[in-house]
């Protein structure tokens, strides 16, 4: 249980992103110029990017990870794969490719135009049943474990603005988080986004940290401990996190948002060996 | 004198994939390996192009501006051995950054009697071994090995190179001796190096009866012994 196996490609790690797609997403994001769903969006988008690049090679991606997307609330009480209808390896995720944007980022002071990938568009539609969703990647993660049994443990990052509509998620996610590896048990990351101009709860060890609110309560539970062997890159980002903080932030802004994805992906490449 | 060489990529990889590099031109007795960098992407080509460089060369390295000519040169083979108008996105996205490798180089000087300059940025090493004792430079203890060693830069790739200048850092770290009476010397890049700290003079023994053989490499690294990483080293016997 030591969170310490490398990446390779005989051993790849799994992440699976969950994304909310209720109607509710379609108000601005706290600290940002768009929609929650047009910045979880692109803050996924942006990450599958970043994988694709730790995994680039001159000669081509190197599958160090297989990699799914999972959206709910795209129509009444339902959530479906986003790019696939199962995880895939990084190397594939190129044949998945809905548009090219060309977006301008910023190296050493120079505005660089580059070529950016967009995989799948926002959408803000429905209700909220983050159980299906759960459901849906607990299969996915039972299913990769059984074929990568000593693989790195998967990595869950879910982003909503909001509690589930199809009863508790906290039933499905405990039993997510209690599949295995040999070297651990899944992680699952909560990013709770928030159109409210209000602080933040970064990476709370305690309960009685989080608001008396229901669904964050909730999503505090269904976060995991955040393994020692992670908690100095966590700490990088946010100076209060501690041995025993959970992998959850509510209220988040649009960048407690980029930094959760950051860290929650960023503690995972560094095993790739 | 005879010399042998090894160069294994990491367990897991194809040989192809090695992003070691080592060099020699036994005329102007210059010896070089450098390790490119895993996270950054032409790196391997990078640390051929500044190893070669270096022996083909006559540069001095304690003289910043003949290793700033010697970067400068090493660049703009790296540069034009890329087709930059080719690359697909991904590539292309990743190379702007440049590549990064360390730098090991050394020059065998004859006067009135057998002297070396050793050159380093970063932590591949160079041993001398007399028979009595093993001298090791820049790094000299296996707990030195770090996760980010100092690293040569090939400077930004296109399109960036067309609005920054290339401006390298200098960083070398410089060791001279004399080697009239030394049994053998090695250059090695950094987990072959800490192997070789760990297990003294005797290593380089093991290593020089088996530098053609990857089995023996594989099951030092399977065991634990050294670290899954490529593993190149320059073996160079008076004796």
């Amino acid at each position: 249980m030591s969170y310490e196996s490398e990446i390779s490609r005989r051993k790849p790690g799994l992440f699976i992103f969950l994304v909310d797609q209720s109607r509710s997403m379609s108000k601005k994001i706290s600290g940002g110029t768009h929609s929650k769903a047009q910045e979880a969006a692109d803050a996924i988008n942006r990450q599958l990017n970043e994988i694709i690049s730790r995994c680039t090679k001159s000669d081509g991606v190197r599958p160090y990870f297989d990699v799914g997307v999972i959206g709910y609330g795209y129509k009444s009480g339902d959530a479906t794969g986003l790019i696939s209808d199962q995880p895939i390896p990084i190397n594939e995720l190129e044949s998945h490719i809905l548009r090219m944007e060309k977006k301008t980022e910023k190296i050493d002071g120079e505005d660089i135009e580059i070529e950016f990938p967009v995989w799948f568009d926002p959408v803000a539609s429905y209700d909220t049943p983050m159980v299906k969703g759960l459901t849906i990647a607990k299969q996915w993660i039972d299913d990769w474990v059984q074929r990568n049994p000593d693989s790195f443990p998967p990595v869950l990052i879910n982003i909503s603005d909001g509690g589930a509509t199809d009863g508790n998620p906290k039933d499905v996610a405990e039993q997510i988080m209690e599949i295995e590896t040999s070297d651990g048990k899944t992680l699952i990351w909560n990013c709770h986004i928030s159109e409210k101009n209000e602080k933040s709860v970064s990476f709370p060890r305690d309960e009685s940290e989080v608001p008396e609110e229901k669904h964050a309560k909730e999503m505090f539970e269904m976060s995991s401990v955040i393994p020692d062997s992670m908690l100095a890159i966590a700490k990088e980002e946010y100076q209060n996190v501690d041995t025993g903080a959970r992998a959850y932030v509510y209220n988040a802004n649009l960048e407690d948002l980029i930094r959760l994805l950051d860290i929650g992906t960023r503690v995972v490449y560094n095993k790739v060996k | 004198m005879s010399i042998k060489t090894l160069n294994f990529s990491k367990a897991g990889n194809r040989q192809e994939e090695s992003e070691d590099s080592l060099a020699i031109n036994s005329e102007r007795e210059r010896y070089s390996v450098c390790d490119g960098a895993s996270d950054s992407i032409f790196s391997g080509w990078w640390a051929s192009c500044l190893a070669g460089e270096f022996v083909d060369g006559d540069y001095n390295l304690d003289n910043g501006s003949e290793y700033f000519q010697m970067l400068l040169n090493a660049r703009k083979k790296w540069y034009s051995g890329i087709n930059w108008n080719r690359l697909p996105w991904n590539v292309k996205n990743k190379s702007i950054r440049g590549s990064y490798c360390t730098f090991m180089g050394v020059q065998l000087v004859r006067d009135d009697s057998l002297y070396c300059n050793a050159w380093a940025v970063g932590d591949s090493c160079f041993f001398i071994d007399d028979g009595k004792s093993l001298q090791s430079f820049p790094v000299s203890s296996p707990e030195d090995f770090g996760v980010h060693p100092d690293l040569v830069w090939s400077g930004y790739g296109h399109p960036m190179n067309e609005r920054k200048e290339y401006v390298p850092e200098y960083k070398v770290k410089s060791f001279k001796s004399e080697i009239e009476n030394c049994k053998r010397i090695v250059l090695a890049t950094d987990a072959l190096s800490k192997y070789i700290l760990e297990n003294g003079a005797e290593s380089i023994d093991r290593i020089w009866e088996n530098s053609s053989s990857r089995e023996f490499f594989d099951k030092l690294r399977s065991d634990g012994s050294i670290k899954n990483d490529d593993l190149s080293a320059i073996i160079i016997s008076f004796s």
